[in-house]
């Protein structure tokens, strides 16, 4: 759903990492289970979440106060 | 010894066949030989790997095109597209004559213009090759299948964002 984002909003830059190739990222986010995802380095979550959970993580990532 | 099985092949032929509408344009950003590690930059060590799956893929659409960016020969293509990690895949929809002109014209407006935002940071291979096949039918059909409720949340962003996924091959 990650790259969906990107397709509808040319702001959103969508990266699929190949955790075990990109070591040195995977520990700077502390990757330990996957899939893994950051959004803006403020919000994460591990797993395939339903589609309200991940607008949830977007909107919380692009908020001012969040 | 291929990438894509040879018993998958027709199956995804027959996918693209049918489901692809506008041609898809793949941008590879590679490196030929290896390289010491160059500090600041993720070298991912496969390379080879990835531009053979990508040209095994480009074999089985006339609509798939291929473009490959040895970063060492053109280290401008990185730096235009924002591109930090070797390999890295970039699917989008392929530039029409029009925008691939102004691409000349103007470099800085073209990652934005025509969305080089959907990225494979290392080889989109195992599992992963699903979700590219599945992102090439989506850019060529210029639509996706969230919500309506989920479109509106998404096309109201004006902030830049990152979403890096983290994922394995199994």
């Amino acid at each position: 759903m990650a790259h969906q984002l990107a397709m509808e909003n040319p702001r959103i830059v969508s990266d699929v990492i190949e955790a075990n190739e990109f070591q040195d990222l995977s520990e700077r986010y502390g990757v330990r289970s996957v899939p893994k995802t950051v959004i803006n380095d403020r919000v994460e979550f591990v797993g395939s979440l339903p589609e309200a959970k991940v607008l949830e993580a977007l909107q919380q990532a692009v908020s001012r106060d969040g | 010894m291929t990438i894509i099985a040879d018993k998958d092949r027709p199956a995804v032929r027959d996918l693209l066949a049918r489901e692809l509408v506008e041609d898809v344009e793949l941008l590879l950003f590679t490196r030929g030989r290896s390289y010491p590690f160059e500090s600041g930059r993720q070298d991912g060590q496969s390379c080879a790997e990835t531009r053979e799956l990508l040209e095994e893929l480009e074999k089985l659409s006339d609509q798939l095109h291929l473009t490959i960016h040895d970063v060492d020969a053109e280290p401008a293509a990185a730096t235009l597209y924002n591109v930090t990690a070797l390999p890295t895949v970039i699917v989008r929809r392929r530039p029409n004559a029009t925008e691939a002109a102004q691409n000349d014209a103007s470099a800085h407006s073209a990652p934005g213009e025509i969305g080089a935002n959907v990225r494979f940071l290392g080889l989109p291979g195992g599992y992963e090759i699903s979700t590219l096949l599945a992102d090439v039918v989506d850019i060529s059909k210029g639509r996706t299948d969230l919500s309506a409720g989920a479109l509106d949340v998404v096309r109201a962003i004006d902030t830049p964002v990152h979403v890096q996924v983290f994922v394995t091959p199994t």
